[in-house]
């Protein structure tokens, strides 16, 4: 399957994954758990969350700019 | 999907090492009990007071300042004054202001803006610029931290403050311990307490991290929940040149490996603090009567070393004495963070 994803603050990327939750996928994009908070559509994801085609998945950073 | 431990409903978060998830409101309420707890268990906070919180325009800041707000509507002899440090650092503060001009508005608290532009002359910026000029060994982070540290305790007081909340966390206390044993620099750990500040010197204002017990990670989620999360992402220029940077990776690391490392961590470090009594006993700075651990503070030495400030050399430290020892120079201020 197919999903865009992005950093907030950077651009909207596209990925063919086989990943299924959002756990496999911040590992496929080697990110680290602790970093980074998956949302979807303004809503917070656990690790656990399902990730479908064409989902639009942003990661928020946890880490403070400073 | 996980499902919250209380309710049952749809989970945001769960803490792998407490093996418990939490849905929106539960994730709150739970955050917000742990608040309270820390407010007690260190006797953060009096009935009466004028609590000056240390924000940047972070996340972590402002979910202090949030959350601190929030309570003081409970308690009738609190005061809240919101103090920025503007640094001058281009495409990052004034980029973060914006995200606390916005939510000192929403929440209306009052708020002050310390420019070092103004109080130094040079804004940090410059003050990196000029050091490179003339070859000095410091790195941005020195600067930034010194005289953050410096303009929050003299404001603080200024602004009729009892206390000073910063927003450390878990993650940036743990950091810090970290790099003063990778630096041999022990004598800073019982700087790490949750309460600093006025036992030590009476130019101290009482200092409190109010994010002692938390993980990044949760107040992060916390202030995403509650609204205040910066609407921008922008990071420091400066910020990748501290080995702090590389130790937030490593720790990081670990927990994801061995979940709890952190507060195992957090843990020996209280041990520590009990255990080892400060031997910094604090001065007046010679040049601006501001309390030093040195005879000349940390902030007057590196204006002299920029040249934007005169003084005479003092007299040469007679042996022995660490406390008469001028500063030594290292390459970066110890926990610079506020929030």
């Amino acid at each position: 399957m197919r999903i865009r994803w992005r950093i907030l603050g950077s651009d909207w990327k596209e990925v063919e994954t086989a990943s299924t939750t959002v756990e496999e996928l911040m590992k496929e994009l080697s990110l680290s758990r602790e970093e980074y908070i998956a949302s979807k559509g303004g809503k917070v994801l656990t690790l656990d969350s399902k990730i479908e085609d064409g989902d639009e998945i942003t990661f928020l950073p946890v880490v403070s700019g400073g | 999907m996980a499902k919250c431990s209380i309710c049952g409903e749809e989970a945001v978060y769960c803490a792998r090492y407490e093996g418990r998830c939490y849905c929106k409101e539960h994730f709150i309420r739970w955050f917000e009990s742990r608040l309270r707890k820390t407010i007690r268990k260190f006797n953060f906070f009096g009935k009466k007071e004028h609590i000056i919180v240390a924000v940047s325009g972070g996340k972590d800041s402002l979910a202090a300042l949030y959350y601190l707000s929030k309570l003081s509507k409970k308690v009738p002899g609190w005061k809240i004054t919101a103090l920025l440090i503007d640094e001058g650092i281009e495409g990052y503060r004034n980029v973060t202001k914006e995200d606390f001009m916005r939510i000192v508005s929403q929440l209306g608290v009052d708020y002050h803006i310390v420019e070092l532009k103004r109080e130094v002359g040079l804004s940090l910026d410059e003050m990196v610029s000029l050091s490179k000029e003339r070859g000095l060994p410091y790195r941005p982070c020195t600067f930034c931290g010194v005289m953050r540290r410096y303009y929050l305790n003299y404001y603080g007081k200024k602004l009729g403050g009892t206390v000073l909340v910063t927003a450390h966390n878990l993650d940036d206390v743990v950091q810090t311990f970290l790099l003063d044993i990778f630096r041999g620099d022990v004598k800073k750990i019982p700087r790490l307490g949750p309460v600093t500040g006025v036992s030590q010197h009476e130019g101290f204002i009482k200092r409190v991290k109010l994010f002692y017990e938390v993980p990044e990670k949760e107040v992060a989620l916390y202030s995403i929940l509650v609204g205040v999360y910066p609407q921008t992402f922008v990071e420091c220029p400066y910020a990748r040149l501290s080995p702090r940077w590389k130790i937030r990776e490593f720790l990081n690391n670990m927990e994801e490996q061995y979940p709890g490392t952190k507060y195992a961590l957090l843990r020996s470090l209280l041990s520590l603090v009990r255990s080892l009594t400060s031997e910094e006993r604090p001065m007046k700075c010679v040049v601006c009567g501001e309390p030093s651990s040195t005879p000349i503070c940390r902030t007057c030495q590196l204006k002299i070393e920029l040249g934007i400030l005169e003084h005479e050399p003092l007299p040469p430290p007679s042996q022995g004495s660490g406390e008469h020892q001028r500063n030594k120079t290292t390459s970066e201020g110890s926990p610079s963070r506020e929030g």
